[in-house]
């Protein structure tokens, strides 16, 4: 129920109420009052309604953001704690490990 | 130098996971969807369960809000628009929106509340009701719909409601559902409300939290995340789904449900009344209300013999050991709101027996 897809903005009415988006060639028409956004912008839309505008330039990496996540949690286990017991998460292991 | 890991080291970690049985809950049905359309349950370990919680606001909704909106559905002059995944679920008494439907009532499936506009200028002589269902991530569009509808000054749309708020319903199930290891926050909820809300759940309950958007890789993530933060004795909110949900949510959005809703007490199917939990509009809307309020009566108890999902719900019970499971209960053939809707777990569980890894 609560899905939502990206879409390209490409037309706003004068009123800024409406907008179009366009779905990989398939032309929508949607609220915007919740968001702010221009002609351009990725909108996630659910239920003809822009919830978010969406950064597509900053790709989704979440492989990036559990390396950042791991580092925290080297830092700790270097610490002294291994981890409940004792088991090392090999997954981001430094490069001289692996 | 730190090697990029691939998606396969985390699957390998989550398959080979052998320390104490944990269960993550993911409270989004569009989560519940992906998690079987790509076999997660079967990519990790069998001390991993993932279990569904009270994710889609259809199954959530109470019988006797199905029977406020047939009311209206046979009323002459009347059409009912709703979400297509409203329309089997049976009210108190069996009857459903399509059942109506097929006797003649006024029953037609939106994609989103704008539609009643043109709708409603078209045919002035009707009156069209918005069974309007869902968690924050919908109720934008039904406070932008009632602006247009005052600017317009239309006066032949009514909503009955059965709106839901998140927060509250997570709390209840921290305070009552003890065995739960972490929680895979749902992602467009989070677009509204933001990730850093669940940060006082996380210390007080002690329950790590993962935003997640809904590829594979995103839920795999998030899921590796939520192990690494029991491994690691932490209890705090990461978000992996930052292209889409801010710390702070869409405070535009909020400021708009803020304007034509206020909280008050709703019922769970499943869960009984929680406090706070229902935005119910506020009393300067109060004249396109058609009937939310009072829709109150004890969901834990199951409106049809033997249907358990006030159990599946809430994670209690997997769909296939309800009694009535693919006996008597289909999706061609539901008896309770689990089975009906696209993103209940039943449902999913149905479409994809098969490639299901039995967890208990």
């Amino acid at each position: 129920m609560c899905i939502a897809l990206p879409g390209k903005l490409i037309e706003v009415d004068e009123l800024g109420f409406f907008g179009t988006v366009d779905f990989q060639g398939n032309k929508v028409d949607v609220t915007l009052g919740a968001v702010d956004a221009k002609v351009g912008d990725y909108v996630l839309i659910h239920a003809g309604n822009a919830i978010e505008v969406v950064t597509l330039e900053e790709a989704e990496d979440v492989m990036a953001l559990l390396a950042e996540l791991e580092g925290a949690y080297a830092e700790d286990e270097a610490g002294g704690e291994n981890g409940e017991n004792g088991q090392v998460f090999p997954l981001f292991r430094g490069g001289e490990d692996a | 130098m730190k090697q990029p890991a691939q998606i396969q080291d985390v699957v390998a970690q989550l398959r080979g996971y052998e320390g104490e049985p944990l269960r993550f809950m993911e409270i989004c049905g569009t989560h519940t969807s992906s998690i079987f359309r790509h076999g997660i349950r079967d990519l990790v370990s069998s001390q991993i369960r993932l279990i569904a919680g009270p994710g889609c606001p259809v199954c959530v909704t109470p019988a006797l809000y199905i029977d406020r909106v047939l009311t209206w559905a046979k009323k002459p002059g009347c059409v009912v628009l709703s979400f297509g995944d409203m329309l089997k679920v049976p009210g108190s008494k069996g009857e459903s929106l399509s059942l109506a439907q097929a006797s003649g009532a006024q029953v037609e499936i939106i994609y989103g509340p704008h539609e009643v506009l043109e709708k409603a200028q078209n045919h002035p002589d009707r009156v069209f009701v918005l069974a309007a269902v869902g968690f924050e991530t919908t109720i934008p569009a039904y406070a932008l719909l009632l602006d247009e509808v005052r600017r317009l000054n239309l006066k032949n749309i009514k909503l009955v409601t059965a709106l839901k708020r998140l927060m509250p319903a997570l709390e209840f199930i921290c305070q009552n559902e003890t065995g739960i290891s972490g929680f895979l926050a749902p992602g467009h909820v989070s677009a509204i409300i933001g990730s850093q809300v669940y940060a006082p759940l996380a210390k007080e309950y002690h329950k790590p939290f993962a935003v997640a958007g809904f590829s594979a890789e995103q839920i795999l993530a998030a899921v590796y995340g939520l192990l690494r933060q029991v491994q690691n004795g932490k209890a705090e909110v990461h978000n992996y789904y930052r292209s889409a949900v801010k710390p702070e949510g869409n405070v535009k959005a909020r400021r708009i449900i803020d304007r034509v809703f206020e909280p008050g007490t709703a019922a769970w199917r499943g869960l009984g009344d929680i406090e706070g939990s229902g935005y119910y509009l506020k009393e300067e809307y109060r004249d396109f209300d058609g009937g939310s309020f009072g829709i109150r009566e004890d969901m834990t108890q199951p409106q049809n013999q033997g249907c358990r999902c006030a159990e599946v719900i809430i994670g209690r019970l997997n769909p296939d050991e309800c009694p009535r499971f693919a006996k008597g209960c289909t999706p061609q053939n539901p008896q309770g709101p689990c089975m009906v809707s696209e993103e209940g777990s039943c449902g999913i569980w149905f479409r994809h027996q098969g490639r299901v890894q039995r967890v208990l």
